[in-house]
């Protein structure tokens, strides 16, 4: 896909939105990607947030959270894993 | 060689988030092969319907230039002077040339004569174009799409002009509408290249 006689819609921006913000998509790719974040107001809240969320998550030491919470955390995702339902 | 650069508020690249230095001072990009890594990336004249942004400066380009993906790729680059014509009443201008040039395109594929055809043509600017195209009545599918079109142009007009932080946005997507648009009334992909050279015209002209 190149310059806007066929463009990327905004289901196909999600679904390659992971390889844009890492950096994985090819020059072509990425510029189709940039193109839509241009024009699209949703897109790019929603690129503008993922990246927020990246930076924040990047910040975080392994000590922001304690022992019993990071347990506790833990149980729940593998309840949800297992398909129970979290308590 | 001398370049245009979009960027948000404050001299921020849009993409890369990057801080440009001051007017003057390079800013030098990663130095990669490949041609979308880390470099400082800038448009050409014919390239700018595509990356409208808030700031719109003059740059020079320095090192390997390139062209790639709608867009030059240099080394380095640096601020030269910012386009002060460049603001939101400009972008809602141009956001408005091409709801007209949209509403010429229905005027193509509306029959002559129509109820429909004779309320576009009447339109002198965005708040009548979108007024008419709220009440219209075609059934039909190619005219219903076709005064849509012109009706979305219209509408992003309005919106330009009732936040102006916005006005990138509204006026980047109304040069996409409006290249669509004439495709989509010649029937032929090929037209979108003619109508985003007329906006290159258009901002040609006013940027002078």
């Amino acid at each position: 896909m190149t310059g806007d006689v066929e463009h990327l819609t905004c289901k196909e921006f999600v679904e390659v939105l992971t390889d844009y913000l890492e950096d994985a998509l090819d020059p072509a790719e990425r510029a189709d990607v940039e193109r839509h974040i241009v024009i699209c107001r949703g897109c790019s809240n929603y690129v503008e947030q993922m990246r927020s969320t990246i930076d924040l998550l990047g910040r975080m030491g392994d000590d922001a959270a304690d022992g019993a919470h990071s347990e506790k955390l833990l149980g729940l995702f593998r309840a949800w894993r297992a398909g129970g339902a979290p308590t | 060689m001398i370049a245009y650069k979009f960027l948000r508020a404050g001299r921020v690249g849009r993409f890369s988030g990057v801080s440009w230095p001051a007017p003057g001072e390079w800013l030098q990009g990663g130095g990669g092969e490949r041609a979308c890594e880390p470099r400082v990336h800038a448009c050409r004249l014919e390239d700018l319907p595509e990356w409208m942004d808030q700031e719109l400066w003059r740059v020079e380009l320095d090192g390997r230039v390139a062209v790639d993906c709608g867009k030059l790729v240099a080394d380095r680059g640096r601020l030269v002077e910012r386009i002060e014509a460049w603001d939101a009443a400009f972008m809602a201008e141009f956001a408005q040339a091409c709801a007209l040039r949209a509403r010429d395109c229905a005027l193509t594929v509306l029959p002559a004569g129509s109820p429909a055809h004779i309320a576009l043509a009447a339109c002198g600017d965005a708040e009548q174009l979108a007024a008419a195209v709220s009440l219209l009545g075609t059934r039909d599918a190619r005219d219903e799409r076709a005064a849509g079109y012109a009706g979305d142009a219209a509408r992003h007009v309005l919106g330009a002009r009732r936040q102006p932080a916005t006005a990138p946005v509204h006026a980047a997507v109304n040069g996409f509408i409006a290249a669509h648009a004439a495709a989509f009334a010649q029937r032929d992909v090929s037209a979108v290249r003619g109508e985003r050279a007329w906006q290159v015209e258009w901002l040609a002209r006013r940027l002078a």
